[in-house]
């Protein structure tokens, strides 16, 4: 089955069946089988024959309602995946995506994940998203909770939920974007040759401090507000790169080193500049943009030794 | 979140409670009254002030901001009640005292309702209350409201779990749904589920009271029978029932006397020596279905030739119920109008001429005026009744009040009652003639229910009659009210409760002429007509719902080939039955019903006829893309593909509905061939 790449993929779908899916009486089920028990007995001892057919009335409602309870939640279906990838520390996102195929619609229903509870409400063959989020400490991937659901639809008296389902959608997390270097070209290890340079061409390949003699037109406004001091765009076909380096940290323990990175990854792409990452084992060329970020960040997160 | 409605103790994902709407209040409260409104006949009338008082504060606390009272309040306003209760009835157990005080605690609960838990407790509660309102009536009318009343609860309690804002008319769909899916379990559990016969606990004194016939008869004493137009039984005849005036239906005979009060004889062994009956003519074989009253008798026309089920012969041609009659009672009987009895006991002969005391010396007198003509016995009779027939006695349903020696005052002062007054001036008459006589009462006649064809007998149609015992017949009815008002036995009490509102007198008039001078105008025949359709849906409610018990749960059973009702065979039957049902149930509701949308319906047909081909759309695939993918994968079927796929979207996304047709047509004649590029 060809994957349509303008969703986002998701890994794993369930639909909820008999096989997934318990029931039990509520507390509120149980105080209302106390009561139909007094009426019972209220019937046996007067002889009543009508207080025995509303008795039974009762109890045949709560036996009935065990079928809307499960309709309702049965034939769901569920997939999940991760939103875009987080910094550790922040929040990673999954969105939930809930199917109902049928011409009915679904109220009442509970997606538990972790200690958390969201309530759905499905129209007739509709479909609603809900978003989780979940704590992050570590970089890496981070696994979605196993999500469970649950509902007492119509009446309250009856639970029904399905056993939990662990959806391989996981999230990325990027290093916490932390340390005490800023990007300077001493710190960063620039290439001589490319800081402090004039180039020729049009495209533009980063940044540099601002000299007198630079036209106004090419000072990086945006750019110089975040630094407090005047930068002035560079533009040049072969110009020079940042190349931000693993072994100029060696003062550093692994984790604090990826996390100094990962703070130069995000200077450097927001100050414009064209870099790349030089890690035991891998390196990533010069470039920049959202995607050359991402591969930087996303080597980072994953990185494990040689 | 608060809390979570899981079961206790047990771990598992559950949906947490959730507060209530702002208009579940209110429907809780209209509920509440709606259920309390059933129990305002018999709850004290303070206490339904009180109830009504404390709804009302809750209303005023939503709706005008009035304060909202502490749980100290609450607490103090509940031992209140709990006193007040108490010191109206005595006692906090029991029926009455018991509903009273759920009556008050229901309106108390009205006050704190705020979480889930509390919303819920209250249409519980309601639900019970509705039930118990059954323990005082279970009139059609009661039964029907009472159904209603559930339903609305039902509907709070639906409306209580669906999310804020779902729309009313989705609430009660479920709930009416719920509600109808829920009636052939119902009627299950009704039929099997084991009836027991005796009680769990004493049932309270309070639950029954005396209702109908005394065996204690004085001139007078049937009079509160007169204005009461209960049902005392209904019947039906196998075939052409009697005519009115042979409607004698006897319950109950009374030999003993102190003059002014008629018992029971008070030796009345409980095993008598069979009385002989020597039935002639046909014999009429009918069903009676008799309205509870605490009591043992049995009515019968005279006379029963065949005892019915569960019930037993006494002497006096009676016959008695085993035990109380405390719920409607069914019975067949047979019986002859035309009889002879076997001679006459000691003791009867005893009894037939008891008298508590001394006559005085003018109906002396009478009797042996009597006593000097006739030669036989049964002319002396004759006189007797003649004597009522022809001497001034006017029959009305509002005599005076009578001194100390009933029968003489009577006699010769104001000669002005009805049947009882008749009855036991004749039998104290016959006794002084040594003509061995005695008292019976039951009723006489009945109306005849065109709409359902059965004889309905009210307790306004009770009635007192003479039988003197005669050699060679043995026991004769003998029935002075008929001498005096012939049209009371020809006609019936309903016809002579006509007469009179019409203003005519009775004993004037013969039959005919009283038949006239009953005709009511339309507008009474019209309502007269309206109640025996009413009674005939009544009866039915009665004998369907309303008198189902053990025995006819047995024979119910027993139609079915369960022989052996034994309380475990019961119960698994019922398990068994209810177990399959359910099964049956599930079936219909769980199956995944097609698609009703033709459109939907005719796309699902098209990707019906791809699938087999490997391609299969997933179910977050536009129906572009899908088809895209189906064009690369196929090339050969680009092209119809595209136009389905384009008069589709045209039909459900841009609402050109006419071409729809257009649509079926490309589905119908799409058939892909299995390998690409034919």
């Amino acid at each position: 089955m060809a994957r349509n790449t303008t969703r986002p993929a998701t890994v794993e779908r369930i639909t909820l069946g008999r096989r997934q899916l318990y029931m039990l009486p509520t507390r509120y089920g149980l105080y209302f089988c106390v009561a139909l028990v007094a009426m019972l007995l209220m019937a046996l001892n007067y002889h009543n024959s009508i207080a025995y057919l509303f008795t039974f009335l009762l109890a045949a409602m709560a036996i009935t309602s065990m079928l809307y309870t499960h309709r309702n939640v049965a034939g769901i279906e569920i997939s999940a995946h991760a939103q875009a990838p987080v910094f550790a520390g922040e929040s990673a996102k999954f969105s939930l995506h809930t199917e109902n195929d049928r011409p009915r619609p679904r109220s009442g229903v509970w997606i538990h994940c972790g200690d958390r509870a969201e309530r759905l409400e499905l129209g007739a063959k509709d479909s609603a998203s809900v978003e989780l989020q979940q704590r992050t400490t570590r970089r890496g991937y981070v696994e979605m909770d196993p999500i469970a659901v649950s509902s007492a639809f119509p009446l309250g008296l009856l639970c029904t939920w399905s056993k939990s389902f662990r959806f391989n959608a996981r999230c990325l997390v990027y290093p916490r974007p932390h340390g005490r270097y800023t990007l300077t070209p001493a710190a960063a290890g620039c290439t001589p040759q490319s800081y402090g340079t004039h180039a020729d061409g049009d495209d533009f390949v980063g940044l540099r401090a601002y000299h007198p003699s630079d036209p106004p037109r090419h000072v990086h406004w945006k750019a110089s507000a975040r630094s407090q001091e005047l930068l002035t765009k560079r533009f040049g076909g072969g110009g020079g790169t940042v190349w931000l380096d693993w072994d100029r940290l060696v003062e550093l323990e692994p984790e604090s080193r990826l996390s100094q990175l990962a703070r130069w990854v995000v200077d450097a792409e927001s100050n414009g500049l064209s870099y790349g990452l030089r890690l035991p084992g891998s390196v990533i060329g010069a470039g920049h943009g959202k995607h050359h970020r991402h591969r930087c960040l996303k080597a980072l997160a994953l990185w494990s030794g040689q | 979140m608060v809390g979570s409605v899981r079961l206790p103790g047990l771990r598992h994902p559950a949906p947490p409670d959730h507060m209530p709407s702002r208009e579940a209040v209110n429907l809780v409260l209209i509920c509440t009254l709606a259920v309390l409104a059933l129990h305002v006949t018999h709850v004290p009338l303070w206490m339904v002030l009180a109830a009504s008082c404390l709804i009302l504060w809750r209303y005023l606390i939503d709706n005008l901001g009035w304060r909202s009272p502490g749980s100290l309040v609450r607490m103090l306003l509940a031992i209140a009640m709990m006193v007040m209760v108490y010191k109206h009835y005595q006692s906090l157990l029991g029926r009455d005292p018991g509903v009273a005080m759920l009556f008050g605690l229901t309106g108390l609960k009205a006050l704190e309702l705020r979480r889930l838990r509390d919303y819920l407790l209250t249409v519980f509660l309601l639900y019970f209350l509705t039930v118990a309102a059954f323990l005082y009536s279970q009139s059609l009318w009661v039964g029907g409201y009472a159904f209603l009343v559930v339903a609305l609860t039902t509907l709070c309690l639906v409306q209580l779990n669906q999310p804020l804002g779902a729309p009313w008319t989705r609430c009660l769909r479920l709930a009416g749904g719920l509600l109808v899916k829920s009636i052939p379990l119902m009627c299950i559990l009704y039929l099997l589920f084991p009836r027991i016969q005796g009680s769990l606990w004493g049932v309270p004194i309070d639950a029954y009271g005396v209702i109908g016939l005394s065996d204690r008869v004085q001139m007078g004493s049937v009079h509160g029978l007169i204005a009461n137009d209960r049902v005392a039984f209904r019947v039906e005849f196998d075939g052409e029932p009697p005519a009115n005036r042979d409607l004698y239906w006897r319950a109950l005979v009374l030999e003993d006397t102190d003059g002014r009060v008629w018992t029971r004889r008070s030796d009345l062994d409980d095993d008598p020596v069979p009385e002989t009956i020597r039935e002639r003519g046909r014999e009429i074989n009918y069903s009676v279905t008799l309205e509870p009253h605490n009591q043992r008798w049995l009515v019968a026309l005279e006379l029963p030739t065949v005892t019915p089920a569960m019930a037993r012969r006494r002497a006096g041609y009676i016959v008695e119920a085993n035990r109380k009659i405390r719920n409607r009672f069914r019975y067949r009987v047979q019986s002859h109008l035309d009889y002879r009895t076997g001679p006459l006991s000691r003791d009867q002969r005893f009894w037939g001429l008891h008298m508590a005391k001394a006559p005085t010396p003018r109906m002396q007198q009478l009797v042996n005026d009597w006593r000097a003509v006739a030669k036989t016995q049964a002319e002396l009779v004759q006189l007797g009744f003649n004597y009522f027939r022809e001497e001034p006695f006017f029959y009305t349903l509002s005599p005076g009040d009578i001194g100390n020696n009933p029968v003489d005052e009577f006699l010769f002062e104001t000669r002005r009652g009805y049947c009882e007054y008749f009855a036991t001036s004749f039998v104290t008459l016959m006794r002084m003639a040594d003509v061995p006589s005695r008292l019976v009462v039951g009723y006489q006649g009945g109306e005849w229910n065109p709409a359902g064809n059965y004889m309905v007998i009210r307790e306004f149609d009770a009635h007192a009659w003479a039988e003197v015992w005669l050699p060679g017949r043995g026991w004769q009815r003998v029935d002075p009210t008929a001498a005096v008002a012939p049209e009371r036995v020809e006609l019936g009490f309903s016809v002579l409760s006509r007469m009179a509102q019409n203003g005519h007198a009775f004993g004037v008039l013969d039959v005919d002429a009283a038949r006239a001078a009953a005709q009511s105008n339309w507008w009474q025949r019209g309502v007269r007509e309206t109640g025996f359709y009413f009674d005939f849906l009544n009866n039915a409610w009665n004998q369907l719902i309303l008198d189902y018990d053990v025995d006819q749960q047995r024979e119910w059973l027993r139609t079915l080939g369960i022989r052996t009702p034994a309380w475990v065979v019961l119960t698994g039957t019922l398990v068994l039955v209810v177990v399959l049902l359910f099964l049956l149930m599930a079936v219909v509701m769980l199956r995944p019903r097609p698609d009703r949308d033709p459109v939907v319906a005719g796309y699902r047909r098209f990707c019906a006829k791809l699938a087999p081909l490997g391609l299969e759309r997933a179910s977050y695939e536009g129906p572009w893309d899908f088809a895209r993918r189906v064009a690369r994968a196929r090339p050969d079927l680009d092209g119809e593909v595209r136009r389905i796929t384009s008069t589709y979207v045209n039909v459900r996304y841009r609402n050109r509905f006419a071409a729809l047709p257009v649509l079926r047509r490309q589905i119908r004649q799409f058939r892909p061939t299995r390998s690409g590029g034919a």
